[in-house]
């Protein structure tokens, strides 16, 4: 981990003199990591990119100004996290309306969605789909702290004390963040489930 | 529902998670093997809490990086002259604008406040009336003029 930090930081370093090779290896290292964490927290393909977009952007401007005071990926991941959230605060209709939409969809399917169904069956694919578009519309109807906290724990697998310093937050909230939104999804699971038990 | 399974909900995703503390686990685990409605919800809860807390990798699309190359290229297109000073006009025109309007309204309304006392202009009807009369001095004798010139010296007792 140590080499990679320090090769990350030399990638930097040149890429504060227009290196743009070092920029294009920089860009190739994350650009999957930074371009999912956006996806999870916009929940748009589209402004996804965007977001992703203009943060290796600012990578490349700003890279004269990282002092190493913490890692590269830490610095790129809040950078991501930052845009992401300014974008979601932009958007003209409201996450509570996209999350009631999309949740009003999932809602009626939820019963078919867990009930389950055989390999074989053609559905298989659509009934994944339905499966991944509920979890996209749980986490979009977490508050803002808790999702980025989730995501980037449990998607990009950081610690406590990573995300910590990436939200410029004490890792007690970190972990209470991360507590509430796996609270708050389990409940919204199981209302499920226990719907799937109602029905005849 | 008992405590049992009060205390299963409460502690389900700490359970699949393995987080548990090893007393509690043991415990939730004893009453899965004789709960079936238990058993069968942590069954069915388990795949879903896998798929939510693994989240999908996604990779951008083929034009990300040529976009990212293109706005890189724009960004560091040099500004002329020209261009810099139109841009930093536009900047500071609006504040300059508004600075403006505020420093007339400011002059327009000390003005308006500012009325001057004029001392000079201590004026009675008497005073008028006398002005007045002393401009009809120049009336020939025996017209108009003259006769209402007479008739108020009169009445006020002064000869003409």
């Amino acid at each position: 981990m140590g080499k990679t930090s320090l090769y990350d930081e030399t990638l930097i370093r040149r890429i504060s003199g227009k290196d743009v090779a070092a920029f294009k290896e920089l860009v190739e290292r994350y650009q999957t990591s930074i371009y999912s964490t956006c996806l999870s927290l916009i929940g748009d393909y589209h402004q996804a990119e965007e977001a992703a977009q203009d943060t290796f952007f600012q990578i490349y401007r700003t890279a004269g100004s990282f002092r190493g005071e913490s890692k590269v990926s830490t610095w790129i991941y809040r950078i991501a996290v930052n845009r992401s959230l300014n974008l979601i605060r932009k958007n003209t209709r409201s996450r509570w309306v996209r999350s009631l939409s999309l949740g009003w969809r999932d809602e009626i399917k939820d019963v078919q969605i867990f009930q389950g169904s055989s390999p074989e069956e053609p559905e298989k694919q659509l009934e994944e789909k339905e499966k991944r578009r509920f979890i996209e519309s749980a986490l979009a109807s977490l508050p803002d702290k808790q999702r980025v906290a989730f995501v980037l724990s449990k998607y990009e697998n950081l610690t406590s004390r990573e995300i910590s310093e990436i939200l410029g937050t004490s890792v007690n909230s970190v972990d209470a963040r991360i507590h509430r939104a796996k609270r708050s999804l389990q409940k919204r699971v199981l209302a499920v489930l226990k719907k799937n038990s109602e029905e005849p | 529902m008992n405590s049992g399974c009060r205390r299963l909900e409460k502690s389900l995703v700490d359970f699949v998670e393995g987080t548990l503390p090893e007393i509690l686990r043991a415990e939730i685990e004893e009453h899965i093997q004789n709960c079936e409605k238990c058993g069968l919800l942590v069954k069915e809860f388990f795949p879903i809490w896998q798929n939510m807390s693994t989240g999908e990798r996604k990779v951008p699309s083929s034009s990300f990086w040529p976009g990212l190359v293109e706005r890189i290229q724009t960004g560091e297109e040099p500004q002329k002259v020209w261009q810099q000073i139109i841009s930093g006009f536009r900047r500071s025109l609006w504040p300059a604008a508004v600075t403006v309007l505020l420093l007339v309204g400011a002059y327009f309304g000390y003005q308006l406040g500012n009325i001057p006392e004029d001392t000079e202009t201590s004026f009675s009807a008497e005073e008028y009336f006398v002005e007045y009369l002393e401009d009809f001095q120049d009336f020939p004798l025996g017209s108009v003029g003259d006769f209402y010139l007479k008739y108020s010296a009169t009445q006020q007792g002064e000869a003409p």
